[in-house]
């Protein structure tokens, strides 16, 4: 099953992490749109790693109770709880910005801080997707 | 491997004033700067209309619009638009989330999107 956890780190091949994260998320049972959604938001948070976050980081992925959690650690920690805008930022805050759409695209974004660490949580719920049906990973946390 | 964006110009009978080209690939971060710099190549100092081919483009993010959008500003300044053909289901839904698709005459398909820049272009 797909709900042991994976980890890469962060470097300037965008294209294999988007795979990577494509792989496990469809594994986990998202389809369509919101398959879309968490690999656009998971690239963006990566971009803001690499533009913004010291250019170093790692990306986890790992499903618990048909939830598919996305975790991108920077190794600067400026980011905050409450560094999501609720609203689309204007100018050029291009870090709000990639923040924002995450927002937008996943059922969560939270934001994890410890000295010297951020990290972005995304979250898309499995079984909001009736298209998933029968490959849908409902009650999948017992591993 | 990186990811890669290759520019290829479409030959087309157009409007000397036109630029048509097709993107192949994945438009982001790790290449976004070096295609802004190839459309405006491609451009020169006289073309002030841009129809771009996306069918062939599997993934476009915030960077990569923001090229898009750049090239949209300069080409505003010479009363010209960008028009984009053929984005996949993926790339639609970035451009409609950060609400930008508005910034840019989309058609479905190339032949559609000849015709709009042929209609707004027409000398009257």
């Amino acid at each position: 099953m797909a709900d042991h956890r994976r980890q890469w780190p962060i470097t300037d091949d965008l294209a294999a992490l988007r795979e990577n994260i494509q792989r496990y998320a469809v594994q986990a049972g998202l389809t369509g749109p919101r398959l879309d959604d968490l690999v656009i938001a998971a690239n963006e948070a990566a971009i803001n790693v690499l533009e913004h976050g010291g250019g170093t980081g790692t990306l986890a992925i790992s499903c618990d109770g048909g939830v598919v959690a996305v975790d991108v650690a920077d190794r600067v920690g400026v980011l905050r709880p409450g560094s999501v805008p609720g609203e689309r930022p204007g100018g050029r805050t291009d870090r709000g910005f990639g923040l924002w759409l995450m927002g937008e695209l996943c059922d969560s974004v939270t934001i994890d801080h410890v000295p010297g660490q951020s990290t972005v949580r995304l979250s898309m719920r499995v079984d909001d997707d009736p298209a998933a049906g029968a490959t849908s990973l409902r009650g999948a946390h017992s591993g | 491997m990186t990811a890669a964006v290759v520019l290829t110009p479409v030959s087309v009978p157009v409007a000397d004033h036109v630029l048509v080209a097709a993107l192949d690939g994945a438009l982001d971060y790790t290449n976004a700067e070096r295609l802004r710099l190839d459309v405006e190549t491609a451009l020169g100092e006289d073309r002030g209309e841009l129809v771009l081919d996306l069918s062939l483009l599997s993934f476009c993010d915030s960077t990569g619009i923001r090229v898009l959008l750049s090239m949209r500003k300069l080409l505003a300044e010479r009363n010209g638009a960008v028009t984009l053909a053929g984005m996949n289901p993926r790339l639609t839904r970035i451009f409609r989330t950060t609400g930008l698709i508005n910034a840019f005459a989309v058609a479905p398909g190339l032949p559609e999107a000849l015709e709009m820049v042929g209609a707004r272009t027409t000398p009257r």
